[in-house]
């Protein structure tokens, strides 16, 4: 373990390699500053440009942008109000009102280390997991993956939040649409009515784009200006921030375990993981009274967990080859372009590229918040650009994403049929985020479905395994939605499942 | 022009048979682009071999026309190969298809539109596969094959993309249970070692990267290669893994004698089809005579050539390239195929799979 440690610590020392890890760190950067754009996004707009790359580059590249997204999404939740991204929307809550009071970077100051030493405890508990990966990924059988999936679809009471019913119809919905196309466990096409272009279902890229960038296009366009108001400053307080961090250390270990351990969980997405830590660091708080007002901890706490978030979802990623987040259903699309099978097998005869992520997750995580600090003035001018003049690009590069995917026309329809959708749902309220889980988990419920019956009878039902996931989902459920009231109370019901909605 | 047209078509056939470098071939393709439809994803089996050849062949074809690979994907090879069969059949269009998708062409899987009596083989490529078994058959070798005890499970992603290795179980007439739903052989290889699966065929290259570490650590064991067919209906070893029994082979070990029936009869139908046409690049066989011409010629040259043949090497693992008469051996093959045994595979695939074929 120790050679290959270094052995992918060489590999990704060849200067090509860095510096397609600091082209992702840039691009991911950039994604995350832009609403509704995130790491999904960035992903999905630079994987045509990956044929035929060096594996270890192409790699290095969707790392980097995984890795700074969450970083950098904190500049529009801290400056304006609005989440970056769908995993900072808890850091508007503080982060912002902070701003507000003129102490935006000490409140940037505090996220970024957070964020830098949160990243960096993912990719160390991605390596603690190494050794033990091969028995976990044996013990791991088709009817435990389905339990796991399902523990996916039982986070959407938690991802709806103050609007559970809205939420559980989208999360129905998501589960219909993901059905539309060849069956997973039977050669018959589903609602396609011969349609060929509906036999493979419909592209998760376009359907993310349709339900996430368009709206958010559409809105920021429809309001004018630039996508930050004018304020008096960033002010000062740099270090006083980074101090923040420090003198809070355990409350940043303690959010970024909690980040890893949610982020395991496939399907939990991104946009929770922030609210769940936020929700927990306000109930464990001694003194709640400044939450919502600008306490520096309501940053640091979804900070540190979303970044360290990332070692999280590559856990089922690579091995089980189970997308831990709808940005690694892409990362998992990008491997078998490089010919690489995620699974145990990786982890027995590939260990070298395995560290090629870890150390790529690390460093990029290191690279994107020190960029992040010192280039903060500049790059926080970025959000002063009147978005008429970004939505242009955005919008070409979101089209050319969608259209990458089978160049077939339907690939334009779909991506407008979905971007009606996600912006109706935005204008009704409906949490766009539990329809990408029902969506994505769709067809992976169903095909561990039939495996378990199909192998083990209802036998399945009694393994040890599978009984404590469906008393762990049972728990996610009952103490999602209890925690979620108990937060719901507080300052956050403005902003709750779409934070966007506080800026209109 | 006063020459009357019997006699235009005789000379026509005449340059053609003399010179490979003649002028009319060269005028064909002079200046021109082919496009060669890969209708699977970049990166894949198919991709691979399809951009081996698109990278090498158009230095060999007089002309030196410009020869672009282009991925159109989409439903398992169904939307490439229909945007393929209904464009210009003028020889500047080519399809890439695996072994399996001209199958499914053969059998006539609903929605595809693809023929293959229209179409002629410009190369082709082999790949074998072979079978393994989990440890928990507990038996010791693989004559033992029959005493199984237990569920024989098998994982199916597409039947009919699994066509060889169920046609294999049922000319044992093992009675094994299918486990529906899983994404592509890589699955079901996971599922294999956790054991859940316990018979599980592989690509002779990929049990070879993946299978093989198993079966060191005793996990699994080999049953029996797919292997090839010989113009007499003889099993032939798998090239690429010699030492492995083939299934009729072990079929004889197991009862004294070869196989025989409907089964055997498709065997020897699928194991050719799938396993020689593992890549094959198509052209319409009514696009123009000069064009075909010039690619044959194209391709001739190419695989003298040593830089191509360096290529492929890294690429086929272990195969021979199939130029010149191997294709017209495909081609006959293909015609000779028994209706009835076709009719066999159909119904056999309807009745356990619910696969809907079109008869054409």
């Amino acid at each position: 373990m120790w050679d290959s440690m270094i052995a992918g610590f060489m590999m990704l020392m060849d200067p090509f390699r860095m510096s397609m890890l600091m082209l992702g760190v840039a691009i991911g950067i950039l994604v995350g500053i832009l609403p509704g754009l995130g790491g999904l996004m960035g992903m999905a707009l630079v994987l045509p440009f990956l044929f035929g790359m060096d594996p270890y580059a192409g790699i290095a590249i969707l790392i980097g942008i995984a890795a700074a997204v969450p970083s950098a999404d904190t500049f529009p939740s801290v400056l304006m109000g609005i989440p970056g991204s769908s995993g900072s929307q808890a850091t508007v809550m503080d982060g912002y009102p902070m701003a507000r009071k003129g102490e935006a970077a000490r409140a940037l100051g505090a996220a970024f280390s957070a964020s830098m030493i949160g990243g960096v405890l993912g990719a160390l508990a991605l390596t603690a997991l190494v050794p033990f990966a091969r028995p976990i990924v044996l013990m791991f059988g088709a009817p435990e993956l389905l339990m796991l999936t399902i523990l996916g679809l039982s986070m959407v009471g938690v991802l709806s939040g103050n609007r559970p019913v809205l939420g559980i119809i989208a999360a129905c919905v998501g589960l219909l649409l993901g059905m539309v196309g060849g069956a997973p466990a039977a050669p018959e096409y589903r609602w396609a009515y011969g349609v060929v272009y509906l036999f493979d279902g419909f592209s998760l890229v376009i359907v993310a784009l349709g339900l996430f960038a368009l709206p958010e296009i559409i809105d920021l366009l429809a309001k004018g200006g630039s996508i930050a108001r004018r304020q008096p400053g960033l002010g000062t307080g740099w270090m006083d921030g980074v101090r923040d961090t420090l003198s809070n250390k355990w409350l940043v270990v303690r959010h970024s375990v909690i980040g890893v351990t949610v982020g395991a969980i496939p399907g939990m997405g991104s946009s929770i993981i922030d609210w769940l830590n936020y929700g927990y660091v306000v109930t464990r708080a001694k003194n709640k009274s400044q939450f919502g007002k600008g306490d520096v901890r309501g940053v640091i706490a979804p900070e540190a967990a979303n970044n360290a978030r990332e070692g999280g979802v590559l856990m089922p990623t690579l091995l089980f080859g189970v997308p831990g987040s709808s940005a690694m259903a892409l990362f998992l699309g990008a491997l078998l372009i490089f010919g690489i099978q995620p699974g145990p097998s990786l982890l027995r005869d590939d260990l070298d590229l395995v560290f090629v992520i870890i150390w790529s997750l690390a460093i990029a995580n290191i690279f994107g918040t020190l960029i992040c600090l010192m280039l903060s003035r500049p790059i926080s001018r970025l959000t002063f650009v009147p978005f008429r003049y970004i939505a242009p690009v955005v919008l070409c590069i979101v089209i050319l994403g969608a259209w990458q995917e089978t160049r077939h026309l339907g690939d334009l329809l779909t991506l407008a049929a979905f971007g009606l959708l996600g912006w109706t749902m935005k204008r009704i309220g409906m949490p766009r985020p539990p329809l990408l889980v029902g969506f994505i988990l769709s067809a992976l419920v169903e095909r561990y479905l039939w495996m378990s019956y199909s192998i083990y009878d209802w036998e399945w039902v009694t393994r040890p395994l599978v009984m404590v996931i469906a008393a762990l989902c049972v728990v996610l459920v009952l103490g999602g939605t209890v925690m979620k009231a108990r937060v719901a109370r507080g300052a956050v019901e403005r902003a709750a499942t779409e934070g966007t909605r506080h800026a209109d | 022009m006063t020459m009357n047209a019997p006699h235009l078509r005789t000379l026509v056939a005449a340059t053609l048979a003399a010179s490979l470098a003649l002028p009319v071939a060269a005028e064909y393709y002079e200046g021109q682009t082919i496009r060669i439809v890969i209708p699977f994803s970049a990166g894949g089996g198919t991709d691979t071999f399809g951009r081996l050849i698109a990278t090498h062949l158009g230095q060999h074809i007089p002309g030196n026309p410009t020869v672009i690979a282009e991925n159109a994907t989409g439903a398992g090879g169904l939307m490439g190969s229909n945007e393929f069969f209904r464009s210009e059949r003028d020889g500047l269009t080519l399809l890439t298809a695996s072994g399996h998708l001209n199958l499914r062409a053969f059998l006539g899987l609903e929605g595809l539109e693809l023929d293959l009596n229209d179409l002629e083989p410009v190369v082709a490529a082999p790949m074998g596969h072979i079978t393994a078994l989990h440890s928990n058959a507990n038996i010791s070798e693989a004559t033992e094959l029959m005493g199984i005890e237990g569920r024989i499970t098998k994982g199916i992603t597409d039947p009919v993309g699994l066509i060889e290795s169920i046609v294999a179980l049922e000319m044992f007439g093992l009675e094994y249970r299918p486990v529906p739903g899983f994404g592509g052989r890589g699955d079901t290889r996971l599922a294999f070692e956790r054991g859940e699966l316990m018979v599980n065929t592989q690509s002779t290259p990929a049990f070879n990267a993946s299978v093989v570490p198993l079966i060191e650590e005793g996990t699994a064991m080999a049953a029996y290669a797919i292997g090839f067919i010989d113009a007499d209906g003889n099993p032939v070893r798998d090239p690429a893994a010699p030492d492995i029994l083939t299934a009729p082979e072990l079929y004889e070990q197991i009862h004294g004698e070869m196989p025989s029936g409907e089964a055997w009869e498709a065997y020897k139908v699928v194991a050719n089809l799938v396993q020689n046409t593992r890549g094959t690049i198509w052209v319409f066989d009514d696009a123009p005579e000069e064009a075909r011409a010039a690619l044959r010629a194209g391709v001739d040259a190419m695989v003298m050539d040593d830089a191509f043949q360096a290529a492929a090497a890294d690429i086929l693992e272990g195969y021979e390239i199939i130029s010149g008469e191997g294709l017209d051996q495909i081609k006959a093959e293909l015609d000779a195929a028994p209706t009835e045994i076709l009719d066999w595979l159909r119904d056999m695939m309807t009745e356990k799979f619910e696969v809907t074929f079109t008869q054409r």
